[in-house]
């Protein structure tokens, strides 16, 4: 290779080390803002919701009327006694319970990976916020007692302090007020403990009045199964893969259904302390009587008397008997008054604990069969966003006749014999109840968002309406409509094809005495915004009502028997205070309010925080460097081949002389 | 000379081979995918945004029958999703919008756009549908040119890659190749 050859070789290796340099360091960077939509949904299903409220309401004004007429017995006066039931009102919040509750949610903030998620199951909760109200209130109340008491018995002992100056000619020495004193204090401290420690035991049960309980299941599940949470069963990337967030039970092969429900209580009011409290203000009364006695007779040995026996004897028995006319006049009701109220408060947690009423338990009102409930979230791949809800219920048997009063009632009705119904069997009874619900985003505008329900059959003391009429219960039962059915009575409603099916009863005085409405939820198969929409059914809600002003009727029929209805105590409670004012009996009261097959659901797309949003009229961007040299460096590459072939031949070629 | 000569060859190997690979492994995965439904279904017209995909996440397939190009359209454009294949501008429409949907590739891939006359087809498949563009109209631009990308207020498609075809990464320009979605 010559010189000029070198040099050709030098520039050639320097240009292509220079042009592969240039080539391949330039590379495209990403755009910037990144857009991206977060997709966020949740799901909720209920199998059934149930606010048994007249349990608390009934009771508490129950309790409110037996407040006063002890107080009234116990002497104390309208106005303080005003003073004490005042707070006892019914609790706004309802007693709810909620057998097979699941709720799910996902939401992915980056556009990409999964950034939040959770679904659990909830077998059992009952919102006893009400019923904690109750006994906050009786609590302020009962603390209210022991005051207004002590300023009776101090007004009583003031007598007697009176009457003692009055014997003794002057007033009491500094000595002898303070021993007096001291001894009322003591009184009124012992009185003051008394209301204090039931007080205090009230207060024990509320904490835990309804938190054990026990659930059955179908199947042989763990114990730790009743408290079960769900958990996310995929949590991959949410737009690699699809993200589904699902309630179910841990144990994989069991199930979350529920078929009956014991509540046990864990507290209850006791007497236990109350004789002790007692006799401390008994021995703080006696000290009072042995003191004054004593000051009596101090007394009179000082004025210096000779023959004092018979006056002295005299003075002290006047003296003891005002004591124990104290004593009689506001211990004996104050302990009256305790016994009755401990005993009246301890038939309300045993009422509360049982969710009874009256005789009739819970288990009377609803009694429900297996359940299910299942809330998903799902993004696909593509982007779409999904939440469904089922909510899903085998059976539900509202107000069963097992309770004989209730059985009583129904009897009673006139004419219920001659319908061929069947008395033994629950009063309504609701088979297959499904609601499910769904809302998908994926990205047409309108977005859509659906829920329906179905109930396979509705019984009516054993009647399946279905197989009455020939016709699916949405013929006889739209969605959308409502049914009242009045017992004694008819049925009626807009829409409401039972009329046809069941005939009403002849008319009875106590027409209307309970009312059932069935208000079945609207089907949903509507459009909603892009971007978001929510979703939900009812399947059918039932609310069961009392007309208190038919309540008499049943009362002079004798068939009440040991029902509270429309805050008519029991008939032995009506026995023992007969001269208690009589309640009015007016409006409705409400035996329960359930809710089955409920199912909702809701998603939404929202703004990334990655990058700024584009919907439309978006911002120009840069488009990106796309330079990319293969096609130019192979044919460089091929060129240097071919440039090295050439010099290959011009190094080997002969060198001409 | 030929040391220098057969690491070119090395280096251009491995990055066609990659793009041919990976432009192959999303083709079966979205032939897999696609087999039913929605994409094989015209694709209706929408107001809104869909819900966007994350960066790398394949989006579409494009397919120009009369040059002979077909390819997996990835959400984004970074380096990493162009040495895969062409991307869709963030921030663009997306087809079946209707707005201005952005699509780049490289320039060394994209030598056979240089021959495409108007009113050839361009067909891209979605999850949610397919949609037809007719060709309008190509330009050369400046890379800084925002004109590309702006919104239209109607349905249509950009194609761009780097200009000169041939310059590689030495290339400053852009080739704009513009589409309206076919009604």
């Amino acid at each position: 290779m010559n010189r000029l050859q070198r040099r050709l070789a030098r520039l050639t290796t320097a240009v292509v080390v220079f042009g592969v340099m240039s080539l391949s360091a330039a590379p495209a960077l990403a755009a910037d803002p990144i857009t991206y939509y977060q997709g966020a949904a949740n799901g909720q299903a209920l199998s059934i919701s149930a606010n048994p409220n007249a349990v608390v309401n009934l009771n508490l004004g129950l309790l409110t009327t037996e407040l006063r007429s002890i107080l009234q017995t116990a002497g104390l006066s309208g106005t303080t006694i005003d003073g004490i039931v005042s707070g006892l009102t019914n609790p706004t919040s309802p007693l709810a319970v909620t057998l097979d509750g699941a709720t799910s949610q996902g939401k992915a903030a980056t556009g990409q990976a999964l950034t939040g998620g959770s679904a659990s199951t909830t077998p059992v909760s009952i919102d006893d916020a009400a019923i904690s109200t109750v006994l906050g209130l009786l609590k302020t109340a009962l603390t209210k007692i022991p005051g207004a008491l002590t300023t009776q018995l101090t007004t009583e002992l003031n007598l007697v302090l009176t009457k003692l100056v009055a014997q003794l000619g002057g007033p009491l020495s500094g000595t002898q007020l303070t021993t007096i004193t001291t001894d009322i204090n003591a009184i009124t401290a012992a009185i003051s403990n008394l209301g204090n420690s039931i007080s205090d035991t009230l207060g024990n049960p509320s904490a835990n009045i309804l938190n054990s309980y026990s659930v059955n299941f179908p199947d042989e599940i763990n114990d730790s199964n009743v408290t079960a949470k769900g958990g996310i069963v995929t949590s991959g990337p949410f737009t690699l893969s699809n993200f589904t967030a699902r309630a179910m039970p841990s144990d994989a092969t069991g199930s979350n259904s529920v078929t009956s429900l014991n509540l046990s209580p864990t507290g209850a009011l006791s007497l236990a302390n109350v004789p002790a409290a007692l006799n401390a203000i008994v021995t703080a009364i006696n000290k009072l009587a042995t003191d004054t006695a004593g000051i009596l007779s101090v007394s009179f040995s000082g004025l210096g008397l000779g023959t004092v026996g018979t006056i002295l004897g005299g003075t002290i028995n006047t003296i003891l008997t005002l004591v124990n006319a104290a004593l009689a006049a506001v211990l004996g009701p104050l302990n009256t008054a305790y016994n009755t109220l401990v005993t009246t408060v301890n038939g309300l947690l045993t009422s509360l604990t049982g969710l009874g009423l009256g005789t009739l338990s819970l288990n009377d009102l609803l009694s429900t069969g297996p359940s299910t409930a299942l809330a998903t979230v799902l993004r696909k791949s593509d982007g779409t966003v999904q939440a469904n809800a089922i909510g899903d219920l085998a059976n539900v048997k509202v107000l069963q006749l097992t309770n004989p009063n209730l059985l009583n009632v129904l009897k009673a009705i006139p004419g219920i014999g001659s319908l061929g119904l069947s008395l033994d069997k629950a009063l309504l009874t609701l088979d297959a109840v499904h609601g499910t619900s769904n809302v998908t985003l994926d990205g047409t505008n309108p977005s859509k968002q659906s829920a329906t329900g179905t109930i396979a059959d509705i019984s009516i003391l054993g009647q399946s309406l279905k197989a009455l009429s020939g016709l699916n219960i949405d013929a006889i039962l739209p969605p959308g409509t409502t049914c009242v059915m009045s017992i004694p009575g008819g049925v009626s409603g807009t829409g409401c094809a039972i009329p046809a099916v069941l005939p009403a009863l002849p008319g009875t005085p106590l027409d209307g005495l309970i009312t059932i409405t069935l208000a079945r939820g609207a089907t949903v198969n509507s459009t909603g915004p892009v971007k978001n929409g929510t979703a939900g059914i009812v399947t059918l809600e039932v609310s069961a009502n009392v007309d208190c002003s038919k309540v008499p009727g049943l009362s002079n029929l004798g068939i009440l028997g040991a029902l509270t209805l429309c805050g008519s105590p029991p008939a032995a409670a009506q026995g023992a205070r007969a001269a208690a004012a009589p309640r009015a009996a007016t409006g409705n009261m409400q035996l329960l309010d359930i809710q089955v097959g409920v199912a909702n659901s809701a998603a939404s797309l929202e703004p990334s925080t990655l990058g700024a949003s584009c919907t439309q009229n978006c911002n120009p961007v840069q488009v990106p460097n796309t330079g990319s040299s293969e096609w130019l460096l192979g044919i460089i590459g091929a060129l240097l081949v071919l440039a090295g072939a050439g010099i290959q031949v011009l190094r080997t070629r002969p060198v001409k002389a | 000379m030929f040391g220098i000569a057969i690491s070119l060859f090395l280096y251009v190997g491995a990055n066609v081979g990659y793009q041919i690979t990976r432009q192959n492994e999303l083709s079966d995965a979205w032939n897999k995918q696609h087999t039913t439904a929605a994409s094989n279904q015209p694709g209706h017209l929408v107001s809104m945004h869909r819900p966007r995909q994350a960066e790398g996440i394949p989006l579409a397939k494009i397919t120009v029958p009369s040059i002979n190009f077909s390819g997996i359209v990835l959400e984004g454009t970074n380096n990493q999703v162009l040495s895969g294949g062409p991307g869709h501008l963030t921030g663009t429409a997306y087809p079946g919008e209707a707005d201005n949907v952005v699509i780049s590739n490289h320039n060394s891939y994209s030598q056979q756009w240089g021959s495409l006359k108007k009113g050839e087809s361009i067909d891209v498949v979605t999850d949610y549908g397919s949609f037809t563009y007719k060709v309008t109209g190509f330009r050369v631009a400046e890379s800084d040119d925002l004109s590309i990308s702006a919104s239209t207020g109607k349905p249509n498609l950009t194609f761009t890659t780097c200009w000169p075809l041939w310059a590689g990464a030495l290339a400053r320009q852009r080739y704009v190749v513009t589409a309206d979605l076919q009604s």
